[in-house]
């Protein structure tokens, strides 16, 4: 979508702000001033264990870290993809920056204004300008409301139509006849008629030539013994009042229909915008099929004329047919009216397709973001490339390819791996200075290590499968593990260790076995977090650290109190929130027991949790 | 290739490759719903060949679950199997019904669909194994997931104590107990042998510490651990045909790639012939040497992975593949098929190509119904559109908003919210 021209095009909003030059695809993403939403060190704890009941026995609460320090930023009119698989936090952070869940922690500017410390009349004005639609459009639509009223419900919580001052109104009149007719407009005429550019133009057209007459032709409003006065698509909603006058006519133009109408008839335009008829406006969304359901949803989601539309898997639910109307759907109404949109989704084919920026997540982290070009041709990040290794591609080619597989499954969030959360499963994982040794080797050492430590390694189970019940014969016990993970290829001291602490486990004693081999293997990347760089296409991993200390970048700055970092915006006086100092400490109300089941693990449970907890205080039920 | 639905009793097995395992022909399954009889397979054929992966691609109303259940005989109430045969080779099998049903038999084959119904579920299992999207519909939440494993393993090994005689599988046990254990396992019957045979099927798939998991409940199973626990479960039996409905669906596509490995090695391991159901065009190119494509009910093109994704005759499957987003050569937009998911009320059916409302080359020709045509490519290439025989005429072409008059979106949404018609039907839990 990189043809996007925000400036371009009918503006339903009726004022454009907006300059026009953000939407650059290939503008660097950090940094840049003009990011409609920035997003600083963005943390949603979730905690178990904090019932009222746990509280006065004093349990420790067992934080679950669904976002943990995620920064963004997403251009004007631009579309930014988070990717990411289910339990990463893709879709709290969506709802977390929208303040549809409370943040623990962090920072989001929407143009240029605070979110979370907005209060109740800024938070109205912000819920109009940024909207959601959710993955499964069914339920996220009340089943007992007309799809009119769907869309319209949001105008009615924001008592909309009102007159828009920054709109100007003018008349194009056209006169059939010989009169003079001079046309008065009232100034909230803006609320019944569409506005494009600023301008709302009234459609205006006397017939003066059967004055006198009866009758009217299309059913426009006709003064008594005057000339008849329509309005073409707005005749229903326009009133006109015809004052004769010396060799002419007085006409004046004003809202001839409640609010009630006037948001119907929005609903109307809206329906038909997304590609369904307008006189489906007053079925049940049971009515509909899927795709139509999400065109609803999308319907409702513009009625506001937003800014930004957090898309959170929208077309996940979908069958391929009709996602791809939906995408092409998503691209117009974004070209047409100059929309930003985060897309949310795990598909990332999807995203490649109408993404213009990526930010890839991992277990609440960002680990990279890129032009979608750069992240999906040269990838930096081990997870990424094994994400889009894993695709299987709908060509011939795919044939039998084998995909070299991610051993294992995503970690706890409620407990996740020190340094790089993705170190227990990385591929690449760095070993120690010194230590020569085989990449996969080395990876099957840091599985068994890992396995040890979580004290879910079953030392009987190998006995048995050695045939010892009496755990005496070590060296068919040592003979097992290693075949068993693989360690064969060790030699020298890398082996002497192994077969140290292998003698070690086979005496029973886990924990110090675990010990032995921290002691020789430990990484890099288990001791420090890689923080995501302030760079064009940084990844959050120590791969990169030794190519940009050799470009002389200062490896240790912490991006978020980095001083520097956020270019022109931060330096322009925003604050800039310390997780150091908050990490000891959480505010208030943070505490969230319902949605205490995200355990990270591969179902869609968690996000499709998340949903649905949201579906309470989302915007449009808001009281 | 194109068969006269009126012919009622085939002399024997149809012709096919030496290779198959599995000819299913003109199968055919309806629902009988309040709204009205639901067309959800239309009579089907494919072939299954040894140890190959057959695909099976659709969209949700395309009958491909309620083929997989039909071919399995897993359909419930108010569906029905109303027509078809499936025959099965397994000449032990054959060779014991020859003379007592000698209609469902022919050489090496067996028409399942003939045999008494307790051994059609006898070959539950052991013959014909199924994988679901959700793994707890066939896994019992109350029983250890070894368990269920190990029961599994019982069943096959009850099955092979005595392969020449298929019917006592189920003397002496009770077909109703036999069902019973077979769908809802954990019925404390596993001797020792078949639980250290489920540990090792566990270990087989990549749990880690199988033993240990093997005493766990299906809720401490993560969704893609549960996924393989299942795999396991179906591979027990070791099957001759192994049918996976959206295997993959609900699961990650890193944890996805773990499981399609995981089955490509166990087929090749075990010679198992999988018939791959999905919506996934990309697991098909990945998995699968022949695919059928369907659509509402039908089987509408089917050919080896070049015919069908390389040379595709029938729109629809043009416009399945050009509904996808490109990957690696992204195309600036996508071309999907405009309108939705047909109604399969059979009153709302009618006697057409059921894809002429939404193809863009309907012409006149398409309205009736169209038979299965060769098509280039392989040998193997069909598809049920006229285009293979005729050119797309302009002139004949039906004019736009000919289908208008038709019901429209409320029988949409009739085919969208119809758990008969979509995908959603009950499995059998
Ligand atoms: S920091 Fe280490 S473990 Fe993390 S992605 Fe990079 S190489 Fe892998
Ligand atoms: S038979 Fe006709 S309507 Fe049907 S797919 Fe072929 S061209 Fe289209």
């Amino acid at each position: 979508m990189t043809e996007t021209d925000p400036g371009a095009g009918s503006d339903l909003r009726g004022t454009d702000a907006r300059d026009g030059d953000g939407a650059d695809a290939s503008a660097p993403p950090a940094g840049d001033d003009d990011a409609l939403v920035e997003v600083r060190g963005l943390r949603k704890y979730y905690y178990e264990d904090d019932t009222l009941i746990d509280r006065l026995l004093r349990r420790e609460p067992t934080s679950i870290q669904a976002v943990d320090g995620v920064d963004l930023d997403i251009e004007r009119g631009e579309t930014l993809g988070l990717v990411g698989e289910s339990g990463c936090g893709k879709s709290t952070t969506g709802e977390t920056l929208l303040r549809l869940r409370d943040a623990t922690d962090g920072s989001v500017r929407f143009d240029g204004e605070d979110v979370l410390s907005m209060g109740s009349s800024e938070l109205r004005r912000f819920r109009k300008r940024a909207q959601i639609v959710f993955q499964d459009p069914f339920s996220s639509l009340d089943p007992r409301m007309t799809v009119g009223d769907v869309i319209a419900e949001g105008l009615k919580i924001h008592d909309l139509p009102a007159a828009d001052p920054d709109v100007a109104v003018e008349a194009d009149v056209t006169v059939d006849g010989d009169a003079d007719v001079e046309v008065t407009v009232d100034d909230d005429v803006d609320t019944a008629v569409e506005s494009e550019g600023g301008v709302a133009r009234v459609p205006v057209r006397v017939d003066a030539t059967g004055a006198g007459a009866t009758g009217s032709a299309d059913g426009g409003t006709r003064a008594d013994g005057g000339p008849t006065v329509s309005f073409g698509r707005y005749d229903d909603v326009l009133a006109a009042e015809v004052t004769p006058r010396d060799g002419g006519y007085d006409v004046h133009v004003s809202v001839g229909a409640s609010k009630r109408t006037l948001r119907r008839e929005r609903a109307r335009t809206l329906l038909e915008r997304v590609g369904l008829s307008a006189g489906q406006i007053d079925r049940y969304p049971h009515e509909f099929s899927g795709g139509q359901r999400q065109r609803v949803g999308i319907a409702r989601a513009l009625a506001l004329d937003p800014e930004f539309i957090v898309l959170d898997e929208p077309v996940s639910a979908l069958d391929v047919s009709v996602q791809a109307q939906i995408l092409n759907l998503l691209d117009d109404l974004q070209s047409e009216y100059g929309l930003t949109y985060l897309f949310i989704a795990h598909d990332l084919s999807v995203v490649r397709h109408i993404c213009d920026r990526v930010a890839v997540m991992y277990l609440g982290e960002v680990v990279e973001t890129g032009t979608t070009e750069e992240l999906f041709e040269s990838p930096k990040h081990p997870y990424t490339e094994a994400l889009l290794e894993s695709v299987p591609r709908a060509d011939t080619s795919e044939q039998g390819r084998r995909v070299e597989t991610l051993s294992g499954d995503v970690p706890s969030p409620r407990d996740p791996p020190s340094g790089c959360r993705f170190r227990t499963r990385c591929p690449e994982v760095i070993p120690p200075a010194g230590v020569a040794v085989d990449q996969s080797t080395y990876r099957s050492v840091m599985d068994l290590r890992d396995r040890l430590r979580r004290g879910d390694f079953g030392t009987g189970v190998v006995w048995e499968a050695v045939g010892d019940p009496d755990r005496e014969d070590t060296e068919a016990f040592k003979r097992e593990v290693r075949a068993e993970f693989g360690l064969d290829g060790l030699t020298g001291a890398n082996g002497d260790t192994v077969e140290d602490a292998l003698e070690v486990l086979a005496n029973g004693r886990e924990r110090e076995a675990a010990e032995r081999l921290t002691e020789r293997f430990e990484s890099v990347c288990e001791t420090e977090e890689p923080v995501l760089p302030d760079e064009p296409h940084p990844a959050a991993c120590h791969l990169y650290d030794d190519e940009r200390a050799a470009a002389g970048v200062d490896d240790d700055a912490d991006p978020v109190t980095d001083p520097e970092f956020g270019g022109a915006g931060m330096a322009a006086g925003m604050e800039t929130p310390d997780p150091e100092a908050a990490g000891g400490e959480l505010p208030d109300g943070v505490s969230d027991p319902e949605h205490g089941v995200s355990d990270g693990d591969s179902s869609d449970a968690d996000d499709a949790d998340d949903h649905d907890a949201s579906e309470d205080d989302r915007d449009g039920s808001e009281p | 290739m194109s068969r006269d639905p009126t012919d009622a009793e085939p002399a024997g097995a149809p012709a096919g490759s030496p290779d198959d395992v599995l000819r299913v022909r003109n199968l055919t399954t309806r629902f009988f719903t309040e709204e009205g009889q639901v067309n959800a397979v239309e009579g089907v054929d494919f072939d299954v060949r040894d140890g190959e992966v057959f695909g099976i691609v659709g969209e949700s109303g395309s009958g491909k679950s309620v083929t997989a259940l039909s071919v399995i005989d897993l359909v419930e109430s108010p569906g029905r199997i109303t027509d078809g045969e499936v025959w099965y080779r397994e000449p032990d099998l054959a060779a014991e019904f020859e003379d007592d049903v000698p209609a469902a038999v022919d050489g090496e084959f067996v028409d399942v669909r003939r045999l008494p119904e307790g051994v059609r579920r006898s070959l539950r299992g052991p013959s014909f194994s199924m994988i679901f999207q959700d793994p707890m519909s066939s896994l019992n939440p109350s029983v250890t997931v070894g368990e269920q494993i190990a029961e599994a393993v019982e069943v096959q090994r009850r099955a092979s104590a005595n392969p020449r005689r298929t019917r006592s599988r189920t003397q002496g046990y009770g077909l109703g107990r036999l069902l019973v254990d077979t769908l809802v396992p954990g019925r404390g019957y596993t001797s020792e042998a078949s639980e250290a045979r489920a540990v090792e099927l566990l270990e087989q798939v990549g749990i880690p510490d199988p033993a240990e998991r093997a005493d766990e409940y299906p809720h401490q199973f993560s969704g893609g651990m549960l996924q393989r626990a299942m795999v396991a479960q179906a591979l027990a039996g070791e099957p001759d045909v192994l049918i996976a409905d959206e295997p993959t669906t609900a699961l990650d596509v890193t944890i996805q790639a773990q499981i399609l490995n995981l089955l490509r090695d166990l087929q090749a391991e075990q010679d198992t012939s999988v018939v791959m159901i999905t919506h996934d065009l990309g697991v098909i190119a990945r998995m699968c040497q022949r695919v059928g494509v369907m659509y509402a009910g039908q089987v509408v093109e089917r050919g080896t992975l070049a015919d069908v994704f390389d040379d595709p005759v029938h729109p629809y499957t043009e416009g399945l593949l050009g509904s996808i987003p490109d990957m690696d050569e992204p195309a600036s937009r996508l071309e999907p098929i405009e309108g939705n998911v047909p109604s399969l009320l059979d009153s709302e059916m009618g006697e057409r190509c059921y894809f002429a409302d939404r193809c863009p080359k309907a012409m006149e020709d398409c309205l009736r119904p169209i038979p299965m045509y060769d098509a280039e490519g392989s040998d193997e290439h069909e598809t049920r559109c006229v285009l293979a025989v005729e050119e797309y005429d302009e002139a004949a072409a039906l004019p736009d908003g000919y289908f208008e008059s038709e019901p429209d979106s409320a029988s949409e949404s009739g085919s969208a919210d119809d758990p008969a018609a979509g995908e959603e039907v009950s499995t059998g839990d």
